[in-house]
């Protein structure tokens, strides 16, 4: 059999390409496994970094499920005091993120039904209306000049936010972790342990409830 | 041509950058001759837009300090420090010792008026036929009184010039223990948990000799004993069948550690407040009086 010089350069650049590949999939990328190690032996300024770097994405997260900053406040350090109290069982054969994420939106859709059954959307909603004294009617967006400036502007985001919180806590999670967070489907399938399939047909659907409330809202 | 339907699966597939080449094409075809999908599509890439538009919220600037001190909350006593240490800061004008003394007298002042809270005497004393009172018997500078159990404290003697029957009845009692709140220092009673009877007489040792005199008639004994000289009290624990209770008292008077005229005991208007079946245990406080 004859080998070429080229051959087997191809082969050597595989096999050493092959070899960068192995810890980065194994760790997933995550750099955070010394942060997590030295948490997990009670290192207290670990634990503060790792909530330094993920707070603002937990706080995203959790306010995107209740809509409301001082719940999204509370609910936040909810999920890192579980984090922290949970450390112990997390096992590694995931990202510190992924962990992270799951623990969020847990407690998130749970917070969600919790504050749903004691009425609290309904109670904002009409408080809101009282104190801007000006409903969705009034936002009526010229799609064709200055799409943009739309999209920033309150009142839209206002209306989004409020579809994402009519949406089911099945659908919501995926929305949030998908369209709003940037997750990807094989992240979001592991925390919410579903079929990357599932997770796909139920953003679709998700998207289209939203679509179906902006079009109502802005029509 | 692919249905509507299924033409708006696609969508999906075009944002997330799965589609291939031949989604692409057909999507494109379906839109310039289906007006209803092309709006629909329009409002689907308006929507995406603006979910990823969605300004970000941020987290109070001292949320990590508000997490730890969720999971690693203060003890009373750091919580305490913290306080005075507070205080005395807010204070800058005023030197630290004089901020200290006053946190001081503050304290002492609460203290003071803690204890001056009025007791209220049901609970001191569980009635029986309605009966509510402090069990009291002076006569000839002696005298009995109930002394509260639940709240620990002794009802202060009652500073009598002529002798006063005791009054097992309510009204009279209630009258004596709410109008007259002092704050005073434990006594024996108060350390012992003793809650029934005081006796306050000129010789405390002829009333201690008088009760052990009485005991054997009633099928009584003595099992504690406690002095405190400084105080000249004397505290002795009794235990007697639950159905003499009265009996001890007229008794007491009797044999001369309390020299009554006329003693009246509600006989069964106390409930005891610790018992061993039908055994009564109960503590006597003896105490010197001024006279």
């Amino acid at each position: 059999m004859d080998i070429s010089p080229e051959t087997i350069l191809s082969f050597f650049c595989l096999t050493l390409a092959s070899l960068a590949m192995i810890p980065s999939s194994k760790s997933g990328g995550d750099d955070d496994d010394e942060l997590v190690g030295r948490c997990a032996r009670g290192d207290q300024e670990a634990f503060n970094q790792l909530v330094i770097k993920y707070q603002k994405k937990v706080f995203n997260v959790a306010y995107r499920f209740v809509g409301d900053q001082e719940e999204a406040n509370d609910l936040a350090q909810e999920i890192f005091t579980a984090a922290y109290q949970n450390l112990n069982k997390f096992r590694g054969d995931s990202k510190f993120s992924t962990w992270l994420f799951q623990i969020a939106t847990n407690r998130g859709k749970n917070r969600f039904k919790y504050l749903k059954r004691r009425g609290f959307f309904v109670n904002r909603s009409s408080q809101n209306q009282d104190e801007d004294g000006e409903g969705y009617q009034k936002v009526v967006p010229d799609l064709t000049t200055n799409p943009e400036n739309i999209l920033s502007s309150r009142q839209i985001q206002k209306v989004v936010q409020d579809a994402i919180e009519e949406l089911e806590p099945d659908h919501k999670e995926i929305v949030i972790l998908r369209d709003i967070e940037g997750f990807s489907y094989e992240e979001i399938a592991r925390m919410l342990d579903l079929p990357e399939g599932t997770t796909k047909s139920r953003l679709h659907r998700a998207r289209m409830v939203i679509k179906e409330k902006l079009k109502k809202v802005l029509s | 041509m692919m249905d509507c339907e299924n033409v708006s699966v696609l969508f999906g597939k075009i944002f997330d950058g799965e589609a291939d080449e031949a989604d692409h094409k057909v999507l494109e075809d379906h839109l310039t001759v289906c007006s209803a999908c092309n709006e629909d599509y329009n409002w689907y890439k308006l929507t995406m837009q603006a979910l990823n538009n969605l300004q970000p919220v941020s987290p109070p600037s001292d949320f990590l300090e508000q997490l730890n001190s969720r999971i690693h909350p203060k003890s009373k006593f750091a919580s305490i420090k913290s306080f005075i240490k507070n205080f005395l800061d807010s204070v800058p004008q005023i030197p630290v010792p004089v901020g200290a003394v006053s946190l001081a007298l503050i304290v002492v002042v609460a203290f003071m008026a803690y204890n001056n809270t009025p007791v209220d005497t049901s609970l001191a004393i569980a009635p029986i036929a309605g009966a509510r009172s402090i069990a009291s018997a002076v006569d000839g500078g002696a005298h009995i009184n109930r002394v509260s159990q639940s709240q620990g404290q002794a009802a202060p003697p009652p500073v009598a010039s002529a002798p006063r029957l005791p009054m097992l009845a309510a009204n009279q009692a209630a009258n004596t223990v709410s109008s007259a709140p002092v704050w005073r220092f434990p006594t024996i009673a108060d350390e012992i948990g003793g809650d029934n009877l005081t006796v306050e007489s000129p010789r405390v040792d002829l009333a201690i000799e008088s009760l052990r005199n009485v005991l054997p008639n009633l099928e009584g004994k003595i099992v504690d004993e406690k002095t405190r000289n400084s105080f000249g009290e004397v505290m002795v624990g009794v235990v007697i069948p639950s159905n003499k209770y009265a009996d001890l008292a007229s008794a007491l008077v009797n044999h001369g550690s309390v020299e009554a005229g006329t003693l009246q005991i509600e006989g069964k208007a106390l409930i005891p407040s610790r018992t061993d079946s039908n055994q009564l245990r109960l503590y006597i406080r003896f105490t010197r009086s001024s006279q």
